[in-house]
């Protein structure tokens, strides 16, 4: 993620009454109800809602990966209609997101081999990237010879070597034990220090993105609407044992957590025929 | 990732124990295999079986060194392998290529598939005079029939191999903002590699066989050759020695491939057999 | 898509090749004489099947196939079971299989006709030998590779010998040995058709050399077809008796998968 001035006027990345329908034969899914929303410059922005309410679809309509049924993406002001450069999924299944074929360093060079550099260039930026998550000394090695916390760091190894500019994390940490997602927290929170870039979060882990973001937008289940913004007002560096035990981190998460059970009480109140599903 | 300590010990008095349960467990094999033979001998050097049917095995190991020392043999060989050769990279060229494309091209595998379908039953013994007709009895003909058989397993899965691919990993291409080409180089093809080489593995056992019917059929060279001419001339022991030939050649052939899949699928192996934590 | 749909779909490429064939060979474009008309190949192909040579052909060829794949299904399921149920047999025989195996099937014809001489018997001898094979591995490995766990139930209800063979082992190998029994026919009928091709004088395979040999070719493409048909139906034949006599394997495996 490239250091230096932003260019300031403008967000990077918004999102403007994206809609998306599923037609599968006869059945008609509502992912996405309307969201709009922006992520600035550099913002660290997570989504939290409960599993299945439509955050995949959501990254994968930011990506370029599907087309919305309606609203659009648009990345430094040009629509978003394939996956525009500078930008980077990394998937919760690190496991089939990396090539089993190639060395550590083969699949960090993977982001590379699509540009222009030179080869001793690439080398070198590959090496930079594995040593930002602390996978230096394993290039030689095979995905399948590490843990999972190690390969989603590869992956996040290979979105850094990419240079992206946003980066589009799909619950990257919910396969993981709790101790290594503290770990990889933490290693995420670190590279952002040394090389800030803008990153979507999305998690149902109202803690996690608590401890993670700059702001939070709590989306609803399907159809995925946003009920919820709140800005993180918790300073950096954050800490798992201090942030975590700040009373304002409490507040923030009782705030979301409360807002999710009202929304979701609202919903399974609600009368059916008004297009609300459960 | 350092060995644990344990692997790193010299073999001690401790796979003593271990080596002689393996030859225990081999030997009842073993024995009654000599027993057969020895009961082979027996019965033919004392008459009991017709020689003209069963010579002495030692005669036919007699036999076999001496087509094997005067290059008679390993010149058949080389023919029949040089023609599986040709024929197998035939059958992967097309066989690959079309399959990587028709496994990628949805519109492609739609409008194939049914001519696939409707080739791929028919026997390539039954094809082989159709193509003697089409190329007359030379290597053409040869190369084309075992070509015809190998093609359709190396086909279909590669095609599967493609299809099989996951479409995470495609997506992840599609993010790198890769070409098709590069998708289909860097991405695809490695993914598909295990079931590629599983279909190769079948189509050695084909082309191997179709060599010899082919042989057989029509041609002056060759172990399918060597082994009906030798029928024919009534030359039994070299019928017998072809036939030792071709077992030894079958086994050679399957343990290679083994051994070439096994180095180029390393990566595969492991990580199959390895869990995500 | 309707299912008619999709077969007109499919049916369209092929009806295209044939086209193309058909009027290449009408405007003089390839030679008449070695690739006829798709049009001359189906028109005489049911006239030939019903009267003429042909189907005393498919007979002879069918009644080899009968005896060999008769002949190999018995020996293979019996000694293939025997060798998984007595270990000591499995033991002595394992290495004679295993010296076997690698030699393609057709490496015994000079042998066969040298023990037989070029009529029935040499063809019946061939095909069982090549058939043997995948019903004997199957039923082998078909009773070993029995889930461990279901010895084990065997065991806790003291099923006895017997009784766990016939209720509980003989059932669970069913699927493979079936799917053994299914190539094994289709290997059947391939050697069949390759020994009568080699050394026959009578059967599909011979036939096929004979027309081919007098440049008959519109009936030589009919004898190609006719054994892909044959193939065809006995494939189609085993599978439906498969379904029948497995139906409770497929509902089970298709409950794993999902």
């Amino acid at each position: 993620m490239p250091a230096g001035p932003g260019r300031g006027d403008g967000p990077l990345l918004e999102v403007q009454g994206l809609h998306k329908v599923f037609e599968t034969g006869e059945r008609r899914t509502e992912a996405i109800g309307s969201l709009t929303f922006r992520v600035a410059e550099r913002e660290f922005l997570a989504i939290v809602g409960p599993s299945g309410c439509g955050k995949t679809t959501l990254l994968r309509c930011v990506a370029g990966l599907s087309r919305p049924t309606s609203g659009r993406v648009l990345l430094r002001g040009r629509p978003v209609e394939e996956p525009p450069p500078g930008l980077m999924l990394v998937f919760q299944d690190y496991g089939r997101a990396l090539c089993p074929w190639r060395t550590i360093l083969g699949n960090v060079l993977l982001a590379l081999e699509g540009g222009r550099l030179p080869r001793e260039a690439r080398q070198a930026r590959a090496l930079e990237a594995l040593r930002l998550v602390g996978l230096n000394g394993f290039q030689g090695h095979y995905p399948w010879e590490l843990s999972g916390g190690m390969q989603q760091r590869l992956q996040i190894a290979r979105a850094l070597a990419y240079r992206a500019e946003i980066l589009l994390m799909d619950e990257p940490f919910g396969s993981l034990d709790a101790l290594t997602r503290a770990e990889l927290e933490d290693q995420l929170l670190a590279i952002r220090a040394s090389h800030p870039g803008a990153i979507l979060f999305v998690t149902h882990d109202i803690e996690e993105a608590v401890y993670l973001a700059d702001r939070v937008l709590v989306v609803s289940p399907r159809p995925a609407e946003i009920v919820a913004e709140l800005p993180i007002g918790l300073p950096r560096p954050r800490h798992q044992i201090r942030t975590r035990t700040d009373p304002r981190f409490v507040e923030y998460r009782t705030a979301i957590l409360t807002r999710i059970w009202t929304q979701s009480e609202a919903r399974h109140a609600a009368p059916l025929g008004d297009g609300a599903t459960t | 990732m350092t060995a644990p300590e344990s692997s790193r010990r010299p073999r001690t008095r401790a796979q003593g124990p271990r080596l002689a349960r393996r030859a225990a467990a081999g030997a009842p094999g073993l024995l009654v295999l000599l027993l057969l033979l020895v009961l082979w001998e027996l019965g033919s050097r004392g008459g009991w079986l017709p020689i003209r049917f069963f010579p002495p095995v030692t005669a036919i190991l007699a036999t076999f060194a001496r087509v094997l020392a005067d290059g008679a043999l390993p010149a058949h060989l080389g023919m029949t392998l040089l023609r599986m050769a040709a024929g197998g990279v035939l059958a992967g060229l097309v066989g690959v290529g079309l399959g990587l494309l028709m496994g990628y091209v949805q519109g492609l595998h739609r409008a194939l598939r049914p001519l696939v379908e409707f080739l791929r039953p028919m026997p390539p013994v039954a094809v082989l005079p159709a193509l003697i007709l089409l190329l007359g009895i030379g290597e053409r003909m040869k190369v084309a029939v075992i070509a015809f058989g190998c093609v359709w397993p190396i086909l279909l899965n590669t095609v599967d191999g493609v299809r099989g691919v996951h479409p995470i990993l495609l997506e992840v291409a599609r993010n790198f903002r890769f070409s098709h080409g590069a998708t289909l180089r860097k991405i695809v093809f490695p993914a598909a590699l295990p079931q590629i080489m599983a279909g190769l593995r079948v189509s050695l056992a084909i082309a191997f066989i179709l060599a010899l019917v082919s042989e057989m059929v029509g041609a002056t060279s060759g172990l399918g050759f060597f082994i009906i001419f030798a029928q024919r001339s009534f030359r039994v022991g070299e019928m017998y020695a072809g036939m030792v030939l071709l077992a030894i050649t079958g086994y050679a052939l399957n343990a290679g491939f083994l051994w070439v899949e096994g180095r180029v699928l390393a990566w595969h192996r492991e990580s199959a057999g390895a869990v995500a934590v | 898509m309707s299912r008619g749909g999709g077969l007109v779909r499919g049916a369209l490429p092929v009806a295209l090749v044939l086209g193309l064939w058909e009027a290449a060979l009408r405007n003089g474009l390839v030679g008449r004489l070695r690739l006829p008309p798709p049009s001359a190949v189906l028109a005489e192909w049911p006239g030939l099947l019903v009267s003429g040579e042909l189907p005393g052909h498919v007979l002879t060829t069918l009644r080899a196939w009968a005896e060999g794949f008769a002949l190999a299904a018995s020996v293979g399921v019996a000694l293939g079971l025997l060798m998984a149920f007595v270990p000591a047999v499995g033991a002595m025989l394992s290495l004679v299989v295993e010296v076997l195996r690698p030699m393609p099937s057709v490496a015994t014809i000079p042998l066969a006709i040298q023990l037989f001489g070029l009529g029935d018997a040499m063809k019946v001898a061939v095909i069982a030998y090549a058939a043997l094979w995948p019903v004997l591995l199957n039923s082998l490995y078909g009773v070993r590779g029995v889930e461990p766990r279901l010895h084990d139930v065997a065991r806790t209800f003291h099923l006895g010998w017997w009784r766990t063979v016939s209720r509980i082992l003989l059932p669970a190998a069913l699927p493979v040995i079936a799917t053994g029994l299914r190539v094994s026919s289709r290997i059947a009928l391939i050697l069949a058709v390759t020994a009568e091709l080699v050394a026959g004088q009578r059967g599909l395979g011979a036939f096929l050399a004979e027309t081919q040999l007098a440049v008959r070719t519109s009936e030589m493409y009919a004898g190609i077809l006719t054994v892909a048909a044959l193939g065809f139906g006995l494939n189609a034949l085993f599978v439906a008796l498969e379904r029948r006599v497995l139906a409770w394997h497929r509902g089970a495996t298709a409950g794993e998968a999902a």
